[in-house]
């Protein structure tokens, strides 16, 4: 009897110490401010220069889960999401190297054994690998505001309901692995593999961004356009806040293993030696004579670098070849280092493309380095 | 004036594609700044200009219709995880 009144009390007291849990749960954040003694004023002044041409929205430094530099522009703040533009072909090589795995395959698998509709003569040939290295061969005109007359990219953005379908028509002007030519149409015509692997299951197309890299992550406020036929924009439309990308930044630089910490249980999310093939330098950048724009890229599986062909300059002389950055139009930018584990993310707008990342990613290094 | 001019000069003696490019590029970054990015419109009427202007711009709830040389498009608020797409536009 005494027992029988006890029961709903115990179910009562069960109740609230869930909800204190969860309560507790849900208020500690992922994120924790800085007692360390960086100003990191150079990247600021540089960043944030009042007389510059561009548009800093946010910068964002972090090592492990705590921050170190954080800061907010022209309406943006630490909760909305930021266009990552380019930067989401980053992202896009993340679930490529995840979807590989489910599928056991390996990336020299022919992109033609899915997608049976590719124009190219090399069309046999041309493999996953080709596409992550930007070396299909495939005729593609990367150009902007700045030349929007010639642009592929342009055409694939705004006037195709089918992405991969636009890619798929153009013809190889290199065989495949030969030449490195930057192309957000490679990008998008890996993320049409990337639907085409799931066949009919479009729900499950659909969900696996979020469940499989943002849900563990808990990232809470990535969102991931796709085009008019359903495939994910991969080029271009990701969108999240500094602090999800960080996240991001911090899975990579943990070889693919979430949570960070090694007391936790952790799983597996990116197979790190896709990861760690990943950040070597595509031979078929050191074998193209790039134009003075392009002369020093450092490029791996939709990452850039700072690795140096031989004979060639690093892109940042002055900062470690072991850096690993993401890029995106209008000046945002994701770079990693390694040594420090550190993350820094830069968001902006900067339509006449006045923003030096040199100076930028050269400051933080050399204040890192001072540490 | 002088970027005004530069434009049209060479819009004569382009193909009209990239005319149709105008309303579409419009629509879909307006989309996504407003209801992706959660900013201000007048932010975001800004963040979508292009070196040509448009020659009208409709909202409702979640879909942004844009007019510029006779050709529209249409960008639709698809869901927070889903962002915006076009749901009607001039082809290439």
């Amino acid at each position: 009897m005494f027992f029988d009144i006890l029961r709903p009390m115990k179910t009562i007291m069960t109740f609230l110490s869930c909800l204190s849990f969860s309560l507790l749960a849900q208020s500690e954040p992922f994120f924790t401010e800085s007692g360390e003694a960086f100003s990191f004023k150079d990247q600021e002044d540089i960043a944030f220069d009042p007389r510059g041409k561009f548009s800093t929205n946010s910068v964002l430094i972090v090592r492990d889960q705590t921050i170190l530099y954080e800061r907010y522009a022209n309406g943006y703040d630490k909760e909305k999401p930021h266009r990552l533009w380019s930067m989401t072909k980053s992202l896009s090589s993340l679930l490529i190297g995840m979807r590989l795995k489910d599928l056991d395959l390996t990336p020299e698998r022919p992109i033609s054994a899915d997608l049976p509709s590719l124009s190219s003569n090399f069309k046999d040939q041309i493999t996953v690998r080709h596409l992550l290295h930007m070396s299909s061969g495939l005729n593609w005109n990367e150009f902007y505001e700045r030349n929007p007359f010639q642009s592929d990219v342009i055409e694939m953005l705004y006037l195709s309901k089918d992405m991969g379908k636009f890619v798929a028509s153009k013809e190889s002007i290199a065989a495949p692995g030969t030449r490195f030519h930057y192309s957000s149409g490679e990008t998008n015509l890996l993320m049409d593999w990337f639907k085409k692997t799931f066949k009919n299951d479009f729900q499950a197309h659909d969900l696996y961004p979020q469940k499989r890299l943002f849900d563990p992550l808990e990232v809470k406020d990535a969102t991931w356009e796709q085009d008019a036929s359903g495939t994910f924009v991969g080029s271009s439309y990701a969108y999240m806040s500094p602090r999800s990308l960080a996240k991001i930044g911090l899975l990579v630089l943990n070889e693919g293993k979430w949570p960070l910490k090694e007391s936790e249980e952790q799983s597996q999310l990116v197979d790190p030696l896709y990861l760690k093939d990943s950040f070597k330098l595509a031979p078929s950048v050191c074998q193209t004579n790039l134009s003075n724009l392009m002369k020093d890229s450092s490029y791996g599986q939709h990452w850039w670098l700072n690795k140096a062909c031989p004979g060639k300059k690093k892109p940042f002389d002055k900062v470690s070849k072991d850096i690993i950055l993401a890029y995106g139009h209008h000046g945002q930018t994701l770079v990693l280092f390694p040594k420090h584990n550190v993350v820094a993310i830069r968001f902006g707008a900067d339509k006449e493309g006045t923003f030096s990342r040199y100076k930028w990613i050269t400051a933080i290094s050399k204040e890192l380095n001072n540490d | 004036m002088t970027r005004t001019l530069l434009a049209l000069l060479l819009l004569s003696s382009c193909q009209p594609k990239i005319l149709k490019v105008v309303s579409a590029n419009f629509a879909k970054e307006y989309c996504s700044c407003l209801f992706v990015e959660k900013q201000s419109s007048t932010y975001c009427r800004d963040y979508a200009k292009q070196f040509i202007s448009i020659d009208s711009l409709e909202r409702t709830e979640n879909l942004i219709r844009v007019r510029a040389f006779d050709f529209e498009s249409e960008a639709s608020f698809i869901s927070p995880q889903m962002g915006c797409k076009l749901t009607s536009h001039p082809e290439g």
